[in-house]
């Protein structure tokens, strides 16, 4: 247990890592702010900007490289893949939870200010649900999904090199592509699909699904870095 | 002496080639050993599946009694500074030594500061910027300061000038004689650190030649020099280990099978050398490079368990 909390530790060895996706984000909303203060866009109510995505983009690289820069490391320090692993998803934990709790807050900052004077729904969009708790789950259990694909990704390439993540992301473009071919060939399907997502609340299509997701990254990152070397 | 370290009938096959053939090999405790061999031996491979980096395809690993590999307790008393050790690329030197403090049970962080500073290390700098020799001494003070019980050197002197390494040298001993602990250094600078060891393991693409205390193996041969006839003569029914040199300048390396090789030798006008550690491998190699494959196995490790009773 102690190797693992020393294992999250290493994370916060660099603390202005955990600076970057909010700077990132940071020069997102900027540019967001002036844009809706020029182009007078709070009259259509757009249902918000993808802004804060670019966070939750920059968290997953972040997550790639634990596994394919620090691991080595790490595992030059004697820690194990396990404790590496399980430090780094105790760390991730965290993280995203002390992120959802600070997007939340300035969730409701946002509400007080109007937008933030421009009527920018940054934190806000059709992501929002009535109860506290359930809204920082809404923002929590993405970021932890991301985390956890970046880890995925990360020990794909220890393991296989950039010819083998060549080969995910062409695989990916297939079988995504493959399924938005088959859509818009059959009608019926494409509405049942529609449908489904639609007919979704926000906090299933933001916790429930993700969780799924984020199992299945959590669990391929974990077999995967146990053949792992450095 | 207790062995603290083994590895037993270890093959290692990579895709395309065999990096050990059913090697063994021990590693004794609060003793420096040597592990020497040409570029791509396996004394890397070797090292890598001690610290339970790699499995291997067959055979045991077994460190302080267990396996190694995903093994904490093991490999908290353990410490491998690599050639190419990788630092994410954002670590300062400052931050790699933290990151040591945290990990490294014995950690003395004294000891890693004044380090630092006999490397003259920029604490501040990106571990990116610092020229390969700076980087080396990264990996010399983690690997010093570290105190772990077990400590793989995995030649960490690249790009170290003659001035630094033989500091590196100095600091070792100093500390080990301070704080006695099991020290496996691979290394092929073997004249610089032949005084530092007591025992060696020498490997040789992928087999074991030798693995042995170095006295042992030292007096297991001398270095006769003369005549070539003389040469000729003195060699009649002994085991030749390498030839050098012509005529009035002659040299042989020569396997010692009793008490009368010396006294053969000044017999016949030979003078008689002891061979030092660096030539002994270098003929011990040679020759098991120079007979086909499978014959240097048995010849070689018939003669070298000879040589390590």
């Amino acid at each position: 247990m102690n190797r693992i909390v020393s294992a999250a530790r290493l994370h916060l060895v660099a603390p202005w890592l955990l600076l970057l996706p909010w700077a990132i984000m940071g020069s997102s909303f900027f540019i967001n702010v002036l844009v809706w203060r020029l182009a007078d866009m709070a009259e259509g109510r757009e249902p918000g900007t993808a802004g804060l995505a670019s966070l939750y983009l920059t968290l997953c690289i972040v997550y790639v490289q634990s596994m394919s820069a620090l691991l080595p490391f790490a595992m030059g320090l004697s820690l194990t893949r396990r404790s590496f692993y399980l430090g780094t998803a105790l760390f991730a934990g965290l993280q995203s939870l002390v992120y959802g709790v600070l997007f939340h807050g300035l969730l409701l900052v946002e509400r007080a200010t109007d937008g933030w004077g421009v009527g920018l729904p940054f934190f806000g969009g059709f992501w929002v649900v009535d109860n506290p708790i359930l809204q920082v789950l809404v923002y929590v259990v993405p970021l932890l999904v991301l985390a956890f694909l970046g880890m995925a990704v990360g020990v794909m390439y220890k393991r296989f090199g950039s010819l083998g993540l060549y080969a995910l992301i062409i695989g990916t473009i297939l079988g995504f592509g493959g399924l938005g071919v088959l859509l818009a060939w059959q009608e019926g399907w494409r509405e049942t699909v529609f449908g489904f997502f639609t007919g979704q609340s926000a906090v299933a299509l933001f916790t429930g699904w993700p969780l799924l997701l984020g199992v299945l990254f959590a669990a391929a990152a974990y077999l995967g870095i146990r053949r792992v070397v450095p | 002496m207790m062995a603290i370290a083994a590895v037993r009938e270890v093959t290692m096959r990579f895709r395309g080639h065999t990096a050990l053939h059913n090697v063994s090999a021990t590693f004794e405790e609060n003793v420096i050993t040597g592990l020497l061999g040409r570029n791509g031996a396996g004394k890397t491979t070797m090292m890598q599946l001690l610290a339970g980096h790699l499995v291997p395809t067959s055979g045991n690993i077994e460190v302080f009694g267990a396996n190694p590999y995903e093994n904490e307790s093991v490999l908290q008393r353990m410490s491998l500074v690599k050639e190419n050790q990788k630092y994410p690329e954002y670590f300062r030197v400052a931050d790699a030594m933290s990151a040591a403090a945290m990990l490294f049970p014995n950690w003395d962080a004294g000891y890693a500061k004044s380090l630092v500073a006999d490397f003259d290390l920029p604490q501040k700098r990106r571990i990116k910027k610092l020229s390969r020799g700076m980087l080396s001494a990264v990996g010399i003070v983690i690997g010093l300061a570290s105190r772990a019980p077990l400590t793989f050197f995995d030649e960490p002197y690249l790009g170290l000038d003659a001035v630094a390494r033989q500091m590196f040298y100095d600091r070792l001993i100093a500390d080990y004689a301070e704080n006695p602990r099991t020290i496996v250094l691979s290394t092929h600078l073997i004249e610089e650190i032949a005084g530092l060891l007591e025992r060696v393991v020498i490997i040789d693409r992928g087999k074991i030649l030798a693995d042995a205390d170095v006295d042992d193996l030292r007096t297991s041969a001398i270095s006769v020099s003369g005549p070539g006839e003389q040469i000729d003569q003195f060699l009649g029914g002994r085991d030749l280990l390498r030839r050098e040199g012509a005529g009035q300048l002659s040299r042989a390396v020569v396997r010692v099978q009793g008490r009368d090789d010396r006294a053969d030798a000044s017999a016949l006008g030979l003078d008689v050398e002891p061979v030092s550690l660096q030539h002994l491998v270098v003929s011990l190699t040679n020759r098991a490079e120079a007979i086909h494959p499978a014959a240097a196995l048995t010849a070689e490790s018939a003669y070298l368990e000879e040589a390590s009773r």
